[in-house]
């Protein structure tokens, strides 16, 4: 137990009531794990000043100094579910904004279709939606609202099919807005999230060959989230269509000390009130993975196993519950051949992709890939006492 | 093949959930099998409100997830659903794909079978990474305390607070009980669990 102020908030103090301390304990609490959500809005991350910047270059920084040099350029960002792929474009396009003379936007394509279904035409819809709502959420304009109507007629799934494809006259709708937008600039990148979604790599694979290209016809400059499963497998010539490929793969805790100290930073800039206890906040950076979202889940897991225990900080044993709960729930619905696999890749670090399963086990973060230094294979730490149990090891 | 989860009962679990700040959080109960999927969600539904003293808006009908993602993105408050069971595969594939309009500001629980778990982590990658560790094997009944258990909770209460067993049955009858959880579980130990509406 630590004797500091964190402690002393909830504690009774000489001359005061034990409501005032009760609700302080769980007031506490609730501030702590209220700062590990791992479903929040990776912008409410950014707006409360928990970004903190990995190690080296960043990857938004790098996004931002190749589109100062080409603008119209068409990059493609992939990784595993939770790594931190919206939070870098985000703060990517910050970047960019404190620059001027760029207008740059970012678009939740999913806001307003299914990944999986989505077609060139109504991508460019998506899009031209959200950047219609901005204009519209300015000022008034009777055009727009006009051609809001028939981007939204288009997605609407109800609505009759049309007679003819109107993807170049939404394209100029796409360019007209931008402009409409940003005046006065001639560089304009959309930021485009969500296709990480798209299951159907074919489906992913026509969409790149036809709206890329059309989106650098009219100027626009374009990072485009996308599954990780292109990486692989026979339509990765896909990837030919982007001048740059991006992959934000997990840190990797184990290759020197500069992705836990990072990871370790993380944990600090949230835990504002001291319940990580230091020997915690190094446990968790380990079984974390190096996977952003985890770290923050397990602690808030590890946080909710402190409360419930009545402790006053986080110690090792809440964080040993909340990882057991968490690989179980990782290892749930797995079949024989993925444990096989899982097993091969926990005692020889090997994996090879060959299918979709595989694929499977490393878009759900049950294999993980650190590309950072030595490129290697590791199964997530949370699982791999609970791989050796089923092996049937000490 | 599925390990078993860990297992909690339905006070540990509202009590868990409603520590929480709920600016977004997902918890999934799992019923525990041959249990009755509704009763255990209206259970947790009511320990919840009983516990945070805040209202839970109880859901038990839910045939889509379109649907379901309007919903969640207009309620206002914290959520308790149940009736999912009857989802296909495919249609957990596409509330992954929605996923980002399930973002909202409070906390949602889903109450399910064991297949229906199966499916979400089979078909819902982005979905289930939003859970974290917050998935439970629920168990409807609680566990009975032996007296000794009983006894060493009381008195860490007793502790805890500086209060006597009397004190807490004065204050409560007299309605200046605090509402916290804790006040709540002392009351229920001292088998005074008919004061908590007071």
């Amino acid at each position: 137990m630590r004797d500091d102020h964190s402690f002393w908030e909830w504690t009774i103090r000489p001359g005061e009531g034990h409501t005032a301390a009760v609700r302080n304990r769980r007031e506490i609490w609730r501030e702590f794990m209220g700062c590990f959500e791992p479903s929040s809005d990776p912008r409410d991350a950014v707006q409360r000043g928990f970004y903190v910047p990995r190690p080296g270059r960043t990857l938004a920084e790098q996004l931002a100094a190749r589109f100062e040099v080409k603008p119209s350029a068409s990059h493609l960002l992939v990784g595993g579910v939770g790594s931190g792929k919206t939070t870098q474009l985000l703060v990517a396009q910050e970047r960019l904004k404190a620059h001027g003379d760029v207008a740059v936007a970012y678009v939740d394509v999913s806001l307003h279709l299914d990944p999986n279904q989505v077609r060139p035409t109504g991508f460019v819809a998506a899009i031209g939606l959200e950047l219609g709502k901005t204009i519209l959420d300015a000022k008034r304009s009777d055009l727009t609202a006009e051609r809001m109507a028939s981007l939204g007629n288009f997605l609407d799934p109800e609505a009759p099919p049309w007679a003819n494809d109107p993807l170049d006259e939404f394209l100029g709708y796409l360019k007209d807005f931008i402009q409409e937008l940003a005046p006065g600039t001639t560089d304009r990148i959309l930021f485009i999230d969500s296709l990480d979604r798209m299951s159907d790599v074919i489906r992913f694979s026509d969409l790149v060959n036809v709206a890329i290209p059309k989106c650098r016809a009219i100027g626009i400059g374009i990072v485009l989230v996308g599954p990780l499963t292109a990486l692989y497998g026979i339509h990765r010539t896909v990837l030919d269509r982007f001048d740059r490929v991006w992959h934000l793969s997990s840190v990797d805790v184990d290759d020197g000390v500069g992705g836990r100290q990072f990871l370790r930073s993380v944990l600090d800039k949230r835990d504002k009130t001291g319940l990580l206890l230091p020997e915690s906040s190094e446990r968790l950076v380990a079984l974390s993975g190096g996977v952003m979202r985890d770290l923050i889940a397990l602690t808030q897991s590890a946080g909710g196993e402190a409360y419930l225990d009545d402790a006053e900080q986080i110690e090792l044993r809440h964080v040993e519950i909340a990882a057991d709960q968490f690989g179980r729930k990782q290892l749930f619905a797995i079949d024989s051949e993925q444990l096989s696999v899982l097993q091969r890749v926990r005692k020889s670090g090997t994996f090879v992709q060959t299918s979709e399963k595989d694929l499977a086990l490393l878009a759900t973060r049950r294999v993980l890939e650190y590309t950072d230094g030595k490129p290697r294979f590791a199964v997530h730490p949370t699982i791999e006492p609970l791989l050796a149990q089923i092996a049937g090891e000490p | 093949m599925n390990l078993p989860l860990r297992s909690m009962d339905i006070g540990e679990v509202a009590l868990l959930f409603s520590a929480l700040r709920g600016n977004g959080d997902w918890i999934v109960l799992v019923v525990e099998p041959g249990a009755d999927v509704h009763s255990i969600a209206d259970e947790f539904a009511e320990e919840t409100e009983m516990l945070a003293g805040f209202s839970v808006r109880r859901i038990s009908e839910m045939h889509d997830a379109s649907i379901l993602s309007t919903l969640v993105g207009a309620e206002k408050g914290a959520l308790v659903i149940s009736g999912l069971d009857a989802w296909e595969s495919s249609e957990w594939a596409h509330l992954d794909h929605l996923r980002s309009r399930l973002a909202r500001h409070e906390r949602t629980a889903l109450v399910m079978e064991e297949k229906t778990f199966q499916r979400i982590m089979q078909e819902a990658p982005n979905f289930s990474s939003w859970l974290g560790a917050n998935v439970v094997q629920c168990k409807k009944v609680l566990p009975i305390l032996t007296a000794e258990e009983r006894e060493r909770r009381l008195v860490a209460l007793r502790e805890w607070s500086g209060l006597s067993d009397s004190d807490v049955i004065t204050r409560a009858e007299a309605q200046v009980l605090p509402s916290d959880p804790e006040y709540a579980e002392w009351l229920v130990l001292l088998r005074r669990g008919d004061l908590l509406n007071g």
